[in-house]
This record gives structure tokens, sequence and C-alpha cells, in this order.
């Protein structure tokens, strides 16, 4: 028998209202999410990553929020109140963004920030938690962690940042780890080691992963399943493994547009966005398709 | 074109001193693409800023079309190197229309007919007058880039400098904004230097690349050469593994 899903999603809409009338985000989006490493792709303004946030009910105020399903292993999570939001946060489901310079709190050191996130969670006395993250920033191999604990952030590069980052989300032993284009502003040294670690700490753990990120190829490379997303709706869901035999254009369009050093060519193909794919009234088609040209 | 001899730009002095860039050295020839690749940090972006007179030389000789970078020169010189930077959010003034934007290094340059200029190079980089009266924060960061590109070309330079054009971009429109700076690169025969750190795009735009690390240019190498993979210098090859890495990773087991 199919073992429970982690998490589930069923018709998720999100729009936020602005001056100028209401933009929406997501229109009619479904999915589960199991102890397994799932991919959503899509470029800006197609919802991606409106979906993490919306998990989390971490949207801004501005957002109306509606779903048949937002469950997570039996707790609706739009209808829960502000206290088990808290004990989720964090603790059943953690979030990485993409430049760990804007999450670090830039006037603590790194390792009272991993020990904070851990105390939060638990009764761990301060020594307990301080033995704990040393532990942890060896598990994301730093190399000299006594040392790194006692950095702040701004002493530390992009890469080690986001080491930080991924020691901070995983102490509390979530079961869902979010990570919103975790490598975007990194080097590309730097960003195979760190989905490499990414994917063996989740592996380790039986932990989900919902990898967000614009780049189809690396999330193909790095997910069992993918979700792909364009102007706030699902286009297709697919097995990672056969990312190469996708059927809808907009997927065919992503895999292609991208350059590659051993496949030199003059012109590199562009992805050509049809607003009927959304099947819905044209004006909010062409909406979609001026947000993203 | 653009002759780079023993360059060197030191920031700070004392304990804070870094030579960002370190005895530099290299030529590209007219028409040239040329692309200068290396992580965060390693001084690519300090040695672009350096040939566009932006950044200051502490030692060495920087000449475009002749012309010695540093000392004073005519507004007419200046015209003939304009640069593209990374984030199209911050390189535009958000007060300004894109109009204004288009119209101002025109009118500095005290060039003619202003008003077809602008008309003539937003439909070159693919906008429409509709666009012409829009504020930067109405419009996507792909037209973001379109407007940069738009207002580097009004002056008709030749030598364009790019600094990372893309990588702020999604994936789709980097292949758009690529496109465009091939073609209108061919069209004028314009000489062109680009940074990236992302070997992929170098390789697509250029025919010569330089890879740096800490400061210098460790090696010197023509397209084919790297994707036959003859490099001669391991850290270009460790540059060049990882890229095709992230290219071609397989998917693991599964769980």
């Amino acid at each position: 028998m199919k073992e429970r899903p982690l998490l589930t999603v069923e018709d998720l809409h999100v729009s936020y209202q602005g001056r100028s009338g209401n933009v929406l985000a997501l229109r009619g989006v479904s999915f589960e999410v199991h102890r397994e490493r799932l991919g959503i792709v899509g470029e800006s303004g197609s919802g991606k990553s409106t979906i993490g946030l919306s998990i989390l009910r971490l949207l801004p105020g501005n957002a109306r929020v509606s779903a048949r399903r937002l469950d997570l292993e039996g707790i609706e999570i739009l209808r829960a109140s502000e206290r088990t939001m808290r004990s989720i946060r964090g603790r059943r489901i953690s979030m990485i963004l993409q430049d760990p310079k804007f999450s670090l709190n830039p006037v603590l050191t790194v390792g009272q920030q991993i020990a904070e996130s851990y105390r939060v969670h638990t009764h761990a006395t301060k020594s307990e938690a301080n033995r704990k993250a040393l532990g942890m920033l060896e598990a994301v191999r730093i190399r000299d962690p006594e040392r790194v604990f006692s950095l702040y952030p701004h002493e530390v590069s992009g890469g080690m940042g986001q080491r930080v980052m991924i020691a901070m989300m995983l102490i509390p032993e979530p079961e869902l780890l979010i990570a919103d284009e975790p490598t975007s502003a990194l080097d590309v040294t730097v960003q195979a080691q760190l989905l490499e670690l990414i994917d063996e700490l989740i592996q380790r753990r039986r932990m989900g992963l919902i990898l967000i990120s614009h780049n189809m190829n690396l999330v193909a490379s790095f997910c069992d399943r993918i979700l792909v997303l364009y102007g706030g709706q699902v286009m297709e869901m697919l097995n990672a493994a056969d990312v190469s035999a996708a059927q809808h254009p907009y997927t065919q369009g992503l895999l292609a547009c991208r350059p590659l050093i051993e496949r030199p060519q003059s012109e590199l193909p562009q992805l050509k966005r049809d607003p009927t794919w959304l099947g819905v009234p044209s004006e909010i088609g062409v909406a979609a398709r001026d947000r993203s040209l | 074109m653009i002759e780079v001899s023993e360059a060197t730009v030191v920031y700070g002095s004392g304990r804070g001193r870094l030579e960002a860039v370190r005895n530099t050295s290299f030529k590209v020839d007219k028409g040239e693409v040329f692309g200068l690749v290396g992580e965060s940090g390693c001084g690519k972006s300090t040695l672009l800023r350096a040939i566009a007179g932006l950044a200051p030389l502490t030692e060495g000789r920087i000449t475009v079309a002749g012309q010695a970078i540093g000392s004073y020169r005519e507004n007419s010189d200046r015209k003939l190197v304009q640069m593209v930077f990374q984030d199209p959010y911050g390189s535009l003034n958000p007060a300004h229309t894109v109009d204004k934007v288009l119209s101002e290094p025109a009118i500095v340059q005290k060039l003619r007919s202003v008003e077809q200029r602008v008309d003539r190079s937003l439909r070159e980089v693919g906008l429409g007058p509709e666009h012409r009266y829009r504020y930067p924060h109405q419009l996507s960061g792909g037209q973001r880039q379109r407007v940069a590109i738009a207002r580097a070309l009004i002056t008709e330079p030749t030598v364009l400098l790019l600094d990372e054009p893309t990588s702020a971009l999604d994936l789709s429109v980097q292949a758009e904004i690529l496109n465009l700076l091939k073609r209108v690169g061919r069209r004028r025969n314009l000489t062109m230097i680009m940074v990236s750190h992302d070997l992929a795009v170098i390789s697509h735009m250029c025919m010569r690349i330089a890879v740096m690390q800490e400061g210098e240019i460790v090696e010197v190498l023509g397209v084919d050469k790297l994707r036959n993979r003859q490099a001669t210098h391991s850290y270009t090859h460790v540059l060049l593994n990882a890229s095709l890495q992230m290219e071609e990773r397989k998917n693991g087991s599964g769980s």
C-alpha cells in the first residue's frame, strides 16, 4: 500500500490584492509530497515561491489564500491556530531561501543562531544546544566548526553562509525541507557541493524535500518528481527520470533554453509562451505572459 | 582594439590593502567577443571596471582604440565604450522613464535626432513604443535588461562591456538576452568583453576566454580548446568539471 503523504495540497488558490486590482498568483494547484524529493520549476512570476510561503502560512497580509485541502499529516494548515503553526514552522517544515545574507541575523554569531533554532523547539540547555550546533556544523562539512561557531554572518562566504542556513534548518529535525533557489546566489563550484550535501542529509534523515528553482536541468538532476508551474497553474507533473521525454511545450522550452558547454549552438532556442495553456479568460493569460516576458 | 598590459588594481591600504587585480595582460581584437570567467571575488568585475575607467589602475596600462584609460578623455572617446551591468533593478533610475533613460546619453553626447534614435534603439532590443514612457518598476527583469542594452547602444559604441548581464534573470529570459546580444554584436561588429561566473554562458558567447583566480589570469584559451578539454591550468579543469557536473549529474538511486 502506498504510504500516506507528508503533505497534501488540493486546489490551492492565492491572490495578492493591490491598488490596481488583484493579481492571481496560484490558480488551483494540487500535489502531494511524500518522503521524496519534489522539484517545483517555473519562471519568475509563475507562483513557485508563493507555494512555499503558503505551506508555512507566511504570505504577506494582502494575500488571500484558499484551498480544498492544505494538510500536513492530518493538520489542516489553513485552519490551524497560530500556536500550532509555530510548532510546525522550523520544527516539522523548515525553509531555506536564496541568499543567506538576508536570512541570517547580522548581530548574532552563526553558532548562536543554530543553537537558538534548536532551543526554540526543545527543552535543551544552552550547553547542550551549543554542543548540538557544533555537531551540526560538522554535519554540513564545515572544517574547523569551533572557529566558525563564533563568526558573524558577514565574516563567512556565501557558500558557508548557506551551509550555516542548512545546519540551522535541519537541527530541529524537521520532516520536510523547502529549499527556494538555495544555490542561485552561489558560484558553480559551490552549487554542486551544496546540493549534494542537502541531498545526502535529507536522504539519511528520510525527509521530504521541495526544491524550488527556475533551472529545469538542476531540478531534474536532484529530484524524484517535478511539478512544472506556469502562470500559477500546474502544466505537468513528471518523473525526473522521464524529463527528456516531457510532453508539454513549456517544459520542453525550459529544458532547451539553457546553453551547454559541450553542445555549441549559434542561437539558443527561445521559449514561446502560450496563454491558452492556462485555459482561462484571455486578459489573465495576457497579464501572465507580460509579466514573464 | 583593447590592450591590457600588466594591469594591477589595489583597493585600500595598510592592513586593509587588497590586490583585486594583479599584473594582468591580454589583447582583444576588433569584433572579438572575449570572456572573463572565475568565482566571486576573483577580480573579474574589477578588471572590467578598470577597462571602463571606473576602477583606477594602480599599475600597468589599458588602451581602448589606442586611447589610454585613466588619462583625460574627450566626450567623443567616452561614447565608444559602453557597459551593461548585472542588476537591471539597480542600474536604471527608478524615477526616470525609459524615454529619459535612453535620451540622456544621447543628449550628453550632443547627438542629433534624439527622438528617432530612442525609437530605433528600443526597436533594436525588441521593445515597442508602448514601453517608451514606462518606469522601470513597470517592466519585467528581462525588459529592464533590454532597456539597459538599448541605453548602451544609443551612443553607437564600438566596445560593449558586459558584467554578468544575465545572472539575475531566469534561464528562459537569459536565452532571449544572450540571443539579442549576439545579434546586435554581429550586426554592429562590436568588440565585447563579457564577465560571468557561468562557464556555459561564457562559452556560448565568447571566442576566447580568460580564466581568473585570486586576481590573476591563470589561462587564456579559445573556446574550442575548452570544449575539447585541452585547458592547461588545473583551475580551469576545476571550473569546467563543476559546470559539467551541474549539466550532467544523473539522477541518483532515488528514495
